[in-house]
């Protein structure tokens, strides 16, 4: 209970900021007025374009949250990351070669991005049924990492061959950033994302026993190949589509669901929920300063992520180590 | 009958030779039953080809007059649990959280823990001995006591078979006689066991029937003086051995010293 209302406090005082920095500071009374129907540039500013993007964030984050705890769950390791499994790796692929052709227009590279992502998951998922079995969490690492490698090193290849522009939109879009929100990409996030995002949450049952080994897990009752495979692609379909929409950011999927585990327990019940909301908040958060540390200039928020995930992650990970 | 395999054949995906060949094995109603041999014998594949968790090449397992691939996951688990060797998560689980995933198969997807469920929790927990640790973490506590957490875990599932594979491998002397003879007497209250072992001695004073695995096939099965022959334990061990008893007159195996 304690927890539910420490972390609704951390949501609202997150969207409260994502709405007042920027650009062009606000005060808190702007968006305040802004939600009451006022008119003017500064409420313009918050309804057209802060709120979509604030509200994208929260999604974005929330998802990469549930999935990277879905994903530790699966491979049974609390140090795995959504874009372990080469989703990022695939999308960044198509998305520099969409780039390299030339492709124009706000959808080319997300939907490039969208569909690089949905070829690794299926590359990964065929890669992992040599070994008989489909998904056995430690081929399945083994498949994330050649993908990547693989992907990796096409998209080194290409970018040797790209100008200097294409190489610096590439890099950008790869980093990821919210700065191309808009209501309609709000609107087929969320559409999108209740899907997966549900079946992880209906799963948490399966996530607790597959988390066990597969042994255990079997003998109380689960079908793991069949629980196994609804984790990995809800969390795949979740992460390729927050990929189209962002670039990678990283350390998302792995700080919320190691600092709810802290504070909750591993149960996925009460955890997934928990992590949905603090990773959403930590994304918003996240944006906030990567708009407003070097105004106006606009950093990528996979940088602010990752310095601010690194020393958090190590700190956590010292103290469950002690 | 509760469980019988008959001319069980199986092997690992891309192992050289069949791991078992043509077992036959029957448990049933009220009895606890061993079965033993050398290390690499075919015991674990046995076991695993019992719940239907390996491919057989040849032979089948039927449970309650049914194949058991007919079998989902979720109705052979409410009719047996299983204890593993060994187990490693890498979450912090509290031990009655830990326990209680033996209830995920008594009640629906989404419904929470009732009354029942934490009453079984609680059942469990007594008769493992592990109230007073119930709010520890499973990670804190020693080989032994996690051990008894995994068949706690079992007995919460309310399952009338009960799978040990090497229950006593991390036990001392006390946990090990407690382990067993409370395996005894759940058994007397009407569950049945197939504990997995190669403690000959142990097997031999606790379970009704014993059967003797070598080289993936079942060389002697009975009562444990028919099974536990000195020149047949001396064969399949590879080393000379006598029988002595013990107190109730149960089997001994002792092996002989090498003075050559």
């Amino acid at each position: 209970m304690k927890v539910a209302l420490a972390l609704a406090g951390l949501v609202v005082l997150a969207v409260l900021v994502g709405l007042a920095v920027g650009a062009v500071p606000l005060g808190l009374r702007d968006v305040v007025a802004a939600f009451g129907g006022a008119g003017g540039p500064a409420a313009s500013i918050v309804r057209q374009i802060r709120l979509p993007r604030v509200l994208l964030a929260f999604l974005v984050g929330g998802s990469l949250g549930v999935c990277g705890a879905a994903l530790q769950a699966l491979v049974r390791n609390p140090l795995a990351d959504p874009f372990l499994l080469g989703i990022s790796g695939g999308a960044g692929l198509a998305a520099t070669l969409a780039l390299g052709l030339g492709l124009a227009g706000p959808w080319a590279l997300p939907l490039a991005g969208f569909a690089g992502g949905l070829a690794a998951i299926a590359l990964v998922y065929r890669l992992s049924t040599v070994a008989g079995r489909p998904l056995d969490p430690r081929v399945l690492v083994l498949a994330g990492v050649v993908v990547s490698a693989f992907t990796g090193a096409l998209m080194a290849a290409i970018l040797t061959l790209s100008t200097a522009e294409q190489l610096r939109n590439a890099f950008f879009w790869l980093l990821g950033g919210f700065s191309a929100a808009s209501w309609t990409a709000v609107t087929s996030f969320a559409l999108y994302a209740a899907l997966p995002l549900t079946a992880l949450v209906a799963s948490s049952r399966s996530l607790d026993l597959l988390s066990l080994g597969e042994e255990p897990a079997v003998s109380l009752g689960l079908d793991v190949v069949r629980a196994r495979r609804i984790v990995y692609l809800a969390s795949s379909l979740l992460t390729a589509a927050s990929v189209a929409v962002c670039g990678v950011v990283g350390f998302v999927g792995l700080i919320a669901p190691h600092a709810m585990r802290g504070l909750l327990g591993p149960a996925h019940r009460r955890l997934l929920p928990a992590v949905f909301f603090a990773s959403g908040a930590f994304l918003v958060l996240a944006d906030a300063a990567a708009r407003s540390i070097v105004r106006p200039i606009e950093l990528p928020v996979g940088v602010i992520t990752a310095l601010v995930g690194v020393p958090v992650f190590a700190g956590l990970l010292h103290r469950s180590l002690r | 009958m509760i469980l019988s395999a008959r001319g069980l054949t199986a092997r690992y995906p891309g192992g050289p030779a069949d791991a078992i060949t043509g077992v036959d094995l029957d448990l049933a109603g009220r009895e606890m039953v061993a079965l033993v041999g050398p290390n690499g014998c075919g015991k674990t594949t046995l076991l695993r080809s019992l719940l239907g968790l390996l491919r057989l090449r040849s032979g089948q397992v039927v449970v309650d007059h049914r194949v058991i691939g007919t079998w989902s996951r979720l109705e052979l688990a409410r009719r047996i649990a299983l204890v593993p060797q060994r187990e490693e998560t890498p979450f912090s689980w509290r031990v009655d959280e830990m326990v209680g995933f033996g209830r995920y198969v008594r009640r629906g997807p989404l419904s929470p823990m009732n009354a029942t469920d934490r009453e079984a929790i609680d059942r469990a927990l007594t008769r493992c001995d592990l109230l007073p640790l119930r709010a520890r973490r499973v990670e804190t506590l020693s080989g032994g006591e996690w051990q008894r957490v995994r068949v706690a875990r079992a007995l919460a599932q309310e399952a009338d078979v009960l799978f040990l594979d090497e229950p006593t491998a991390s036990l001392d002397l006390g946990h090990e006689m407690e382990l067993l003879e409370l395996v005894r007497r759940l058994v007397a209250e009407g569950l049945s066991a197939l504990v997995v072992t190669h403690q000959l001695n142990l097997a031999a004073r606790f379970a009704d029937r014993m059967v003797l695995l070598a080289e993936g096939r079942v060389v002697a099965s009975g009562a444990p003086a028919e099974v536990l022959q000195a020149d047949q334990v001396s064969r399949v061990f590879r080393w000379p051995v006598t029988v002595a008893q013990s107190p109730e007159g149960r089997p001994q195996i002792v092996p002989l010293r090498d003075y050559s």
